[in-house]
């Protein structure tokens, strides 16, 4: 339970600066007669509303997780298409997409595109570099963020990307800036 | 004179919206991201400091303690993304001054500063 109000404490703590920076900037903007000033407060609003939406889907995952989650329907999954559609919904400012010959992992088509989409949220809102492969018989895509990632327990994104991985037998490991989310080979 | 304060907060867009909220002729801005956050107050001699109470690898609590303790007088608005009853009692005890809770108005800034600086307009 202490976990829990940590986490929550710190998920509030980003909500709320963004939605600082969203209220300050909109100010700003509306009161200063300086086009270097509304530029900049229009790409800092873009970039809190992201994190806002990032922050809120986190959240909203988290409460669904927490009910008893489904492994869902074991089929092969093709990872290069689970990454394309989990593009269409993420934060990124940017996203550079590698998918060279793909790979084609053993889950549940909806929990992958799922976890991606979690481990993307992680990613922050800048730029990524994805990509997919097989490796020692496990299927990866692997997710390279501008910046490292937080690896403490206080991120909410990474914490629902493990629970889903694990629904597939899968694992997410991270280090510095790289996210990557090893899957049974299919 | 211009005063100077010192902006502790690890995300650098909410110390470019203080900085630019504050009238920038009357402010000398210092900035941290938390842990050079006690040297930095060391060597600027700020006459205030804004002090994000959340700190990745340097908690506000442990900044607020040593800053209290090297200048005591040295006004400290924590600011707090949270209500929580809890964190306000420790700041308090700490000796912080204020608190300003996210999202917060730049007029609510710029008085709170003004009020512990002794600046207000006549």
């Amino acid at each position: 339970v202490s976990d829990d109000g940590q986490l929550l404490g710190h998920v509030i703590h980003r909500l709320r600066t963004s939605l600082a920076v969203i209220a300050g900037y909109s100010e700003l903007g509306m009161t200063r007669d300086d086009a270097a000033i509304k530029a900049e407060a229009r790409e800092a609003i873009a970039t809190a509303v992201g994190q806002l939406t990032n922050g809120i889907d986190e959240v909203m995952l988290a409460l669904e997780l927490s009910w008893q989650p489904s492994a869902g329907e074991l089929a092969p999954v093709d990872l290069r298409e689970a990454v394309r559609e989990a593009l269409t919904r993420t934060a990124l400012r940017q996203a550079i997409v590698e998918l060279g010959d793909g790979a084609v992992a053993l889950a549940d088509r909806e929990t992958v595109v799922r976890t991606l989409q979690a481990l993307l949220r992680a990613a922050g809102t800048g730029e990524a570099r994805v990509s997919v492969r097989v490796l020692g018989g496990r299927a990866r895509a692997t997710i390279v963020a501008a910046q490292p990632v937080a690896l403490d327990d206080e991120e909410l994104a990474l914490r629902n990307a493990r629970r889903l991985a694990e629904l597939s037998d899968g694992t997410v490991t991270v280090s510095g800036a790289r996210l990557e989310l090893e899957l049974p080979a299919g | 004179m211009r005063r100077a304060l010192l902006l502790v907060d690890d995300d650098p867009t909410v110390r470019r919206l203080l900085s630019l909220t504050l009238p920038i002729e009357d402010y000398e801005i210092l900035e941290s991201d938390g842990p050079d956050a006690v040297e930095l107050a060391r060597r600027g001699r700020p006459d205030l400091v804004f002090l994000d109470w959340r700190l990745p690898g340097a908690r506000g609590e442990d900044v607020l303690r040593e800053l209290k303790a090297e200048r005591g007088e040295l006004p400290v608005i924590v600011l707090t993304a949270e209500h929580a009853q809890r964190e306000r009692e420790t700041a308090l005890a700490l000796g912080a001054d204020l608190f300003l809770t996210k999202p917060f108005s730049p007029l609510e800034l710029i008085g709170a500063v003004e009020r512990l600086l002794g600046t207000e307009p006549p």
